[in-house]
């Protein structure tokens, strides 16, 4: 799926190290509820349990068809159209402001457009604001708050719940489209 | 003009207005990065009641070059 020249394609076998050592940076490892230092069998195993679904769930995010992130979708439940996603940008060097336009819009088409998803949700640190943020943007509300939920480096941390709805996004959709056309 | 744009920055970047001139660069400060980026954009875009062309969205690398796009849609 493409935006522009921003694209998003099945995770392969050549991209495992590149994801694997954004996963485990300090800037991406501390916003995620799992972080500890995964160990390449650890992520080959989970790469070859993903590998063997029928949709593909998990991307590398591309900008002029070199990986620069990650995008994926979890706890997808067809019977409900439902689905959780999650996005990282792992190499920012050199990538213009619009990226984070992308990546984000993509990962709303693909649920909504391939997926056929009814609703797709996010869990966030609380302190994760910039994620919030675009979230919020893109039309996400907020469902729920999860008080003190993860311990994480030592204190425990708010777990913010948001949701958007695919009317939602067919609403919010042609605002961000322009910048891709 | 500009002082709103001030306020806009410092809101969506959430850092202090004191920080806010126009040599403030885009990805030269953690919380000025692509994500952030959006957040900014969209804030310009309803408080100037202004829609931004993509060139716009992207050669605003600064604070000052902020006031000059911001300038040209007659804000």
């Amino acid at each position: 799926m493409n935006a522009g020249t921003y694209s998003m394609s099945p995770i392969r076998e050549e991209h495992l190290e590149q994801l694997l050592e954004w996963r485990n940076s300090e800037t991406i490892r501390s916003k995620m509820i799992t972080d500890h230092l995964i160990t390449m069998e650890e992520h080959r195993n989970w790469f070859k349990q993903k590998e063997k679904q029928a949709t593909p769930l998990h991307f590398v995010f591309e900008y002029k068809g070199k990986p620069v992130g990650y995008i994926g979708y979890t706890d997808r439940d067809p019977a409900s159209g439902i689905c959780s996603s999650g996005l990282y940008i792992g190499d920012h060097e050199g990538l213009p402001p619009t990226s984070g336009f992308a990546i984000e819009f993509l990962m709303l088409e693909y649920a909504f457009e391939r997926l056929d998803v009814r609703k797709l949700w996010a869990g966030v640190f609380s302190f994760n604001r910039k994620v919030i943020q675009l979230h919020e943007l893109f039309g996400f509300q907020h469902e729920g708050l999860l008080k003190a939920h993860v311990l994480k480096n030592g204190q425990y941390e708010d777990f913010t719940l948001m949701a958007i709805f695919s009317g939602d996004w067919a609403e919010k959709r042609s605002r961000f489209y322009r910048y891709f056309k | 003009m500009e002082q709103k744009l001030r306020t806009i920055f410092a809101e969506s970047l959430e850092i202090p207005e004191e920080r806010v001139k126009d040599e403030l660069e885009y990805n030269t400060l953690p919380e000025w990065d692509s994500i952030s980026h959006m957040s900014l954009i969209a804030a310009i875009e309803d408080s100037f009641d202004i829609m931004l062309d993509t060139e716009d969205v992207i050669d605003m690398s600064s604070f000052g070059k902020a006031k000059e796009i911001v300038a040209k849609y007659g804000a």
